[in-house]
């Protein structure tokens, strides 16, 4: 074996490594470690009943362990914040507090994204069967309902990050349609 | 002997009546005799309200202790056992998972149902701008919940009518189900299906919901087993008032009774003579009580509870008769005529003081009034004459004079008992000069016989469940269901004026639940048919995402909708609509129907009665009634008072009238009078001295001081004036007969009942005293003689 083969055998063992190394309770360390801020979001939301996709923007801000704050801006003004086990919703200056249990179609999205940037894996295996490919630089973590009260909403979730990092987040709904966010630091 | 066997005659047949009567008497111990008998129409909504309204169906239920999750566990399966009862008509508990019918029926109405639904919203331009909210609703986070409705519903009606039947204000929620801001107990609002007035369901739900909540624990296994039932709610009060003042007439008759009976068998040493003594008591009381049952239909425990005074006070009479009579001998000729007429003007003194109660206006004081006139009547007659022919002829009572000179060396005209007697009413008299602002307590809630942990636990749970709130509330009368919607419908356009202003935080209104008929067929009428629909969608949804296309299951529900027959009572028999709407209208009579609207205060200021009366009049609502409850129900109590107090001048007046009608001498009037006085002002003072403000039950009380006091003093008079040779024996008999009305009263004050325990205590400290004072001031002649027997 040429010198030259044997680096190449071991970079690739270095990688097979590394990436097998990279698994769910790796990520879910990173997330925790990683700290909390604010990130500004793209959402587009893909309905086949309308004629173009629905787009917003916003910003996001989460404070360990599970308060989650999506405020959305423009015309279709919006605030939310999820807290422990409810949410409270504020548009055009009406407020509405739903209980997450009750309200699986809210719910698929905040714990999804909560229990994520939290690292808390059992909040996620409670609904979710995970699976994790890439490795730390770029992962994507798919989230499957393990319920079937949530399958007629959601069929998969596919988070994809960086690090500790949550870059993008896709919800494959039941019927075919899909909702994509992207997500990016806030300038401080 | 003739006449003696015509007395006993007859006392037998009156007997035997009262037997008779009290067989068919009913028993009731509901809290409604102490409500008004003559309401004002204000009045008369409240008191049918608190009776068997919809407000005197709930129960507040808490479950306190373990863990959340238990908590939360223990709710819903409680709440899932009570849906299937039959003693309730309805359960909430912030658990809405159950609720697909409701949605359904909502989702198939929508169009009837919602107040949005007019011919402008179904305008090309009114549905351009409807749709366009329901698509950006569909862009927000709650997007995946609205779009299932896009394509039936894209106006977005089933959104409207979910946000006008949000309650102002719902409480807050814990693991899914309602709990309290503190989050350490799960809160549950029941409704029963039987009336608030009727003790023995609401006794019977009430054990049937402890039952379930038991179940319901026990299914939460060991973490649950900390977890604590809390029920309030008026029929729970009823409940539990009856189960107290049962507990409390048996106990307190029967301590009462044995004291007596003790005291005077160590007295007399005869088991016979007590037995005699107790001849006119008992048939005193039975005919007091048939007397009630004739008058009023049934009789009150706290009546019966009251009959322990009777025992302290009818029993004295007897004991005139033994101790004073000459050499013991029962069948003495000579009592009737120098003592009788004494007793008899103290019997008429009583009456006016127990009149008072009669007239007080209270149904309950009233039955207590005339249990007493009537028992102490026929305890009189039959000591005069009956008990002298039923006293076997060779029977002595045992010479008490010794008893009587001891008491008089002790009481009469001793300087000691002056200063004493001097000091405490100086003292009273201060206590009621200090607390001359605040003598009365004029809240209605002093007369409810429920135990302050009740009432606070109830205070709990009701600001938990937000239910506090509704304390102000629109009545509107009608002739039929229909008329109390289209009614409510009237007041709804001002009271959504006042909203839109700030005034009000919301309400709730049985039309917003079920619309009147006519509001429906309007709605109905501003639908488009197909074919226009179709045409102003394609414009209205020009340059949308959305297109007319896609909308056909729209176009064929408001076709369908077109023609649908009108939502009716009927449609929501069964549900949680149903249940609401049950508890926003009142029914009673064939064709006497009220919509009730609880107004919210807008958190900023206090709802003002006077400006939700004008907006109402302007609106040309007819009849509407604004109650604020709390007001309303203080007003009730103010006016009682004003009665009672009005009632017991009268009586004071009345036995004035008698004493000097009798003594003929304004001197000995005063004479008479002082010892009494002074007994009402030492018993009010000692009240207030221990903490205690003064109620209406404590007037009576005074009043009775009064009346009973009186006797006392008359015998006094009687002995200052003739120097009388018995008149060791009299005082013997007067310490005897104050000792056993001492007893009667002082048992009465040991009750939990209010009424019972003011009156008890106010009459034992005061007869005492007034006793006492007599005594001490007697003219000290008579504590030298030695004539005696």
């Amino acid at each position: 074996m040429s010198r030259a083969a044997l680096a190449v055998a071991i970079t690739l063992a270095g990688l097979a490594v590394q990436a097998a190394g990279f698994d769910v309770a790796s990520l879910m360390a990173l997330l925790k470690s990683s700290h909390p801020g604010r990130a500004t979001y793209h959402e587009t939301k893909y309905i086949s009943v309308l004629d173009h996709p629905v787009e917003t923007d916003g910003e996001l801000r989460f404070t360990p362990p599970d308060r989650l704050e999506k405020r959305s801006t423009g015309l279709n003004a919006e605030t939310l914040v999820a807290e422990r086990d409810q949410v409270t919703i504020e548009r055009g200056g009406r407020k509405q507090v739903l209980p997450l249990a009750q309200y699986p179609e809210v719910g698929v999205f905040v714990d999804s994204i909560r229990g994520t940037l939290a690292g808390d894996r059992p909040l996620l295996e409670k609904a979710y069967d995970l699976s994790l490919a890439g490795n730390a630089s770029h992962w994507t973590l798919t989230l499957r309902p393990r319920q079937a009260r949530l399958a007629r909403i959601v069929s998969r979730i596919d988070i994809e990050g960086a690090q500790g990092v949550v870059q993008r987040v896709e919800i494959q709904q039941a019927d075919g349609d899909r909702s994509l966010m992207t997500i990016s630091p806030a300038s401080p | 002997m003739n006449a003696r066997a015509t007395a006993i005659g007859l006392w037998l047949a009156l007997v035997a009546l009262c037997i008779a009567q009290l067989a068919r008497t009913a028993f009731v111990a509901d809290l409604s005799s102490f409500l008004p008998a003559h309401p004002t129409a204000a009045e008369r909504v409240l008191v049918d309200q608190l009776r068997h309204g919809p407000l005197s169906r709930v129960m507040l239920v808490g479950i306190e202790g373990a863990d959340a999750a238990s908590r939360a566990a223990i709710s819903r399966h409680l709440a899932q056992a009570l849906s299937r009862d039959a003693h309730f008509a309805g359960v909430a508990n912030g658990d809405t998972g159950g609720l697909e019918r409701e949605r359904g029926l909502l989702f198939r109405h929508r169009y009837v149902l919602s107040p949005a639904v007019d011919a402008e919203r179904f305008s090309e331009e009114g549905l351009r701008r409807a749709i366009g909210a329901t698509l950006d609703l569909v862009a927000s986070s709650a997007g995946l919940a609205v779009k299932p409705l896009l394509t039936r519903d894209p106006t977005g009606e089933t959104l409207v009518l979910l946000d006008t039947l949000q309650p102002a204000q719902s409480p807050r929620l814990a693991d899914g189900v309602w709990g309290s801001a503190d989050g350490t107990r799960a809160v549950m609002l029941v409704r029963t299906r039987a009336s608030g007035a009727d003790i023995d369901a609401q006794a019977e739900a009430l054990a049937s919901l402890e039952d379930a909540f038991a179940r319901a624990r026990r299914e939460g296994g060991a973490a649950a087993s900390g977890a604590r039932l809390v029920v309030t709610g008026p029929g729970v009060f009823s409940v539990r008032a009856r189960a107290m003042i049962q507990h409390d007439v048996a106990r307190l008759t029967t301590l009462s009774a044995v004291l007596v009976i003790a005291l005077l068998l160590s007295v007399y040493r005869s088991p016979r003579l007590l037995l005699l003594g107790f001849v006119p008591v008992v048939t005193g009381a039975l005919a007091g009580i048939a007397a009630v049952s004739l008058a009023f239909g049934s009789v009150h425990g706290i009546t019966l509870g009251f009959g322990t005074t009777l025992i302290g006070e009818a029993v004295d009479y007897s004991i005139y008769l033994f101790v004073q009579s000459e050499g013991g001998a029962l069948r003495d000729p000579r009592w009737s005529s120098r003592f009788w007429p004494t007793v008899r003007l103290g019997v008429l003194t009583s009456i006016a003081g127990f009149l008072a109660l009669v007239f007080s206006g209270l149904p309950g004081l009233a039955q207590l009034g005339v249990y007493s006139i009537t028992g102490l009547v026929v305890a009189a007659a039959v000591t005069r004459f009956v008990l002298p022919s039923l006293a076997p002829a060779r029977l002595r009572v045992r010479d008490l004079a010794p008893m009587g000179n001891a008491a008089r060396r002790a009481l009469v005209g001793r300087n000691a008992l002056r200063g004493v007697a001097a000091v405490a009413v100086i003292g009273a008299a201060a206590a009621i000069l200090a607390h001359r602002g605040a003598l009365w307590d004029r809240d209605l809630a002093s007369l409810n016989p429920i135990t302050a942990a009740d009432r606070e636990n109830d205070q709990r749970l009701r600001e938990a469940l937000g239910a506090s709130d509704a304390r102000v509330m629109v009545a509107l009368p009608a002739t039929s269901l229909e008329g109390a919607l289209e009614s409510a419908q009237r007041a709804q356009g001002a009271l959504d004026r006042l909203v839109a202003d700030g005034a009000l935080a919301g309400y709730d209104s049985p039309a917003k639940l079920l619309p009147p008929r006519s509001v429906q067929r309007e709605r109905q009428a501003s639908l488009p048919d197909a074919a226009t629909l179709r045409a102003r969608l394609r414009t209205a949804l020009s340059g949308m995402p959305l297109r007319a296309e896609r909308l056909g299951p729209f176009v064929s529900d408001v076709e369908s909708a077109r023609a649908a027959p009108v939502l009716t009572a009927r449609d929501l028999e069964g549900t949680a609509l149903g249940l609401a709407l049950d508890g926003l209208v009142m029914h009673d009579g064939a064709n006497r129907w009220t919509a009730m609207l609880g107004l919210h205060a807008a958190q900023a200021h206090a709802i003002e009665p006077a400006r939700i009366e004008n907006a109402l009049r302007d609106a040309h609502v007819s009849g509407a009634v604004v109650l604020d409850v709390k007001a309303e129900l203080d007003a009730i109590y103010g006016g009682y008072f004003r009665r009672a107090l009005v009632a017991s001048a009268a009586g004071l007046g009345v036995i004035a009238v008698l004493l000097l009608a009798s003594l003929r001498d304004v001197r000995r009037l005063l004479a008479v009078v002082a010892p009494f006085a002074a007994g009402v002002v030492i018993a009010a003072g000692a009240q207030l001295a221990s903490g205690a403000t003064l109620t209406l039950f404590h007037l009576v009380g005074m009043l009775l001081v009064a009346a009973i006091g009186s006797n006392y003093s008359l015998f006094f008079d009687k002995l200052a004036r003739a120097a009388e040779a018995s008149a060791a024996r009299t005082i013997a008999s007067l310490a005897l007969a104050n000792a056993t009305t001492v007893i009667g009263f002082g048992i009465l004050a040991l009750s939990s009942i209010p009424v019972l325990h003011a009156i008890g205590a106010t009459v034992a400290i005061g007869t005492l005293a007034t006793l006492l004072v007599a005594a001490a001031f007697a003219p000290r002649t008579m504590s030298n003689g030695t004539g005696a027997a």
